[in-house]
């Protein structure tokens, strides 16, 4: 009897071990930011922009829109903060396999929570806040981020060619140039002065911005273009001013390569302004942020500048 | 109620056709430009290369796979058709506002000849009876992402002139045979193709419009 009741009382003690080696392990939530430049024209109230990360978890409430009470931009030390609102929070359909755990993309579609008609947002360094209900936050580093409010209606300038050369940095292809061809719809002559781009860190090298006659190939490389023995992508001449004449009812065809002079060295997607002078003085054309190349921000080549954050449980 | 079966089949077969060709979408660009000569796309394969990878696979198997590759991520180039276009047929140049949604995505696309088979659903795309597990290298390091993106510009269009918007990218294609065995016999073969979507890139270009 006695030896019966051992017996059942082990086998009872076996049943809960096996069942505890089964229980999965409750892993902490690892989110991985790979961060890169913003750089958006919103021209439109119902413009929302995405923020993407690689998270090791699709069923915790940190990416449920209803667990969450605010969400902002915040500059680097919380000086500026940028109040946000969640459109969507989605997941993507595949995984990707880092340091051999797989993880899943999450993508926030976020709008700015304020609306006018000319405000610029530029922060070096910026951080996604995101406050939970139970008074949890997380910070995440995503980059640069520029972005600048404009609906004005120019009636001077059109553009009717606009693309892009590209060259590769450690793996990872880059604008290196813009070539674009603008169109004097005004009645009077205009002077192009420079071009700027939407980033603090990636500018537009105006010393070379110049008129060319035939359209670069997407892989040509800037010192063929510009008919020099070098091109250094680390130089800075943004101050330089140039004068283009763009003649009334004429067109012209320009190319502008880019100065790399920050940390994140890449770039895919921005917008820009052409400042130029008409009769009455200054003025911009600002040409949206257009996909010249498009790609994963989550590759192999950029593994050596993700960030990974592990919360406890 | 013979015509309600049968008009239910004419979707179910229809919509298995509208699957299939998201499945191999890559099939539709053009221009493709290889790194390596010699290197090319499942279908163009000649009769007599597909018997000669057969006759590579010498080995026969009690139960599952046996595969050949013959090209593993071989990286390629292509031109994708256009994604918007405006037409100025008329004498004088117009400006308008252009407007446009891009499909932002890097994917794994597939492509199978043969008696080899593909799933294609909403979540889950790729070969079946798990091909692409048997294969010996790795083509798993790609996030797939889908994600609309809007861009606005004002555009000026000369007379006999086009606008479009055209795509170019780059890819890495890998491809090969396979054998499927059951009990020794050998009961499916053909070709098997991957394409990777790596890259993309977009310009707005004018062209003239050819006067017939």
């Amino acid at each position: 009897m006695k030896s019966k009741t051992i017996f059942g009382l082990l086998a009872f003690l076996l049943v809960i071990f096996i069942s505890l080696l089964f229980i999965p392990d409750d892993k902490p939530l690892k989110i991985i930011s790979s961060p890169k430049i913003y750089s958006i024209l919103r021209s439109s109230e119902l413009e929302a922009f995405k923020i993407e990360f690689l998270v090791n978890k699709n069923d915790t409430y940190h990416f449920n829109k209803e667990y969450i009470s605010s969400v902002s931009l915040n500059s680097e030390l919380d000086e500026e903060i940028i109040s946000l609102t969640i459109n969507d929070i989605s997941f993507g359909n595949g995984t990707y396999t880092y340091a051999n755990e797989e993880y899943y993309l999450v993508e926030f579609k976020l709008k700015i929570g304020f609306n006018t008609d000319d405000y610029l947002i530029d922060f070096n360094k910026t951080y996604l806040s995101i406050e939970y209900n139970n008074s949890e936050e997380l910070k995440l580093f995503i980059g640069e981020f520029n972005y600048v409010f404009n609906d004005d209606i120019n009636n001077e300038i059109s553009v009717s060619n606009l693309s892009s050369t590209v060259f590769e940095i450690d793996g990872i292809n880059t604008v290196s140039g813009i070539y674009i061809e603008l169109n004097n719809i005004s009645n009077e002559n205009l002077i192009i002065n420079r071009f700027s781009l939407g980033s603090n860190t990636i500018e537009f090298n105006n010393y070379f911005l110049s008129e060319i006659y035939v359209e670069p190939d997407l892989f040509t490389e800037v010192k063929e273009i510009l008919l020099v023995d070098e091109y250094n992508y680390k130089s800075s001449s943004n101050i330089i001013e140039q004068t283009i004449l763009l003649r009334e009812n004429q067109s012209i065809t320009l190319y502008v390569p880019l100065n790399y002079i920050g940390d994140i060295d890449y770039i895919h997607r921005f917008y820009f302004e052409i400042e130029y002078e008409n009769n009455l003085g200054k003025n911009s054309l600002i040409i949206d942020d257009f996909p010249y190349i498009s790609t994963s921000n989550f590759q192999e080549n950029l593994e050596d500048e993700y960030i990974i954050y592990e919360i406890p449980n | 109620m013979k015509k309600i079966v049968i008009g239910l089949m004419l979707v179910f077969i229809s919509s298995l056709f509208i699957q299939e060709s998201q499945g191999n979408e890559y099939l539709t660009y053009k221009d493709f430009v290889f790194e390596h000569g010699g290197a090319k796309l499942l279908e163009n394969y000649s009769n007599y290369e597909y018997e000669k990878y057969y006759d590579k696979i010498d080995k026969k198997r009690f139960w599952g796979w046996r595969t050949y590759t013959r090209m593993e991520n071989e990286e390629v180039s292509y031109v994708k058709d256009t994604l918007f276009v405006i037409v100025n047929e008329g004498t004088t140049p117009i400006t308008q506002n252009l407007e446009f949604k891009s499909n932002e995505y890097v994917k794994k696309q597939y492509n199978v000849t043969g008696s080899l088979g593909m799933k294609v659903s909403a979540t889950d795309e790729g070969f079946k009876l798990g091909l692409e597990e048997q294969l010996k290298f790795s083509i798993t390091t790609t996030v797939y992402q889908e994600k609309d993106e809007e861009f606005e510009i004002k555009v000026y269009i000369d007379p006999m002139t086009k606008l479009t918007v055209e795509v170019r990218g780059d890819g890495k294609v890998s491809n090969g045979v396979a054998k499927y065995f059951r009990f020794f016999k050998n009961v499916k073969k053909g070709g098997w193709e991957i394409f990777v979507v790596t890259t993309e890139y977009y310009s707005l270009r004018k062209e003239q419009i050819d006067e017939v």
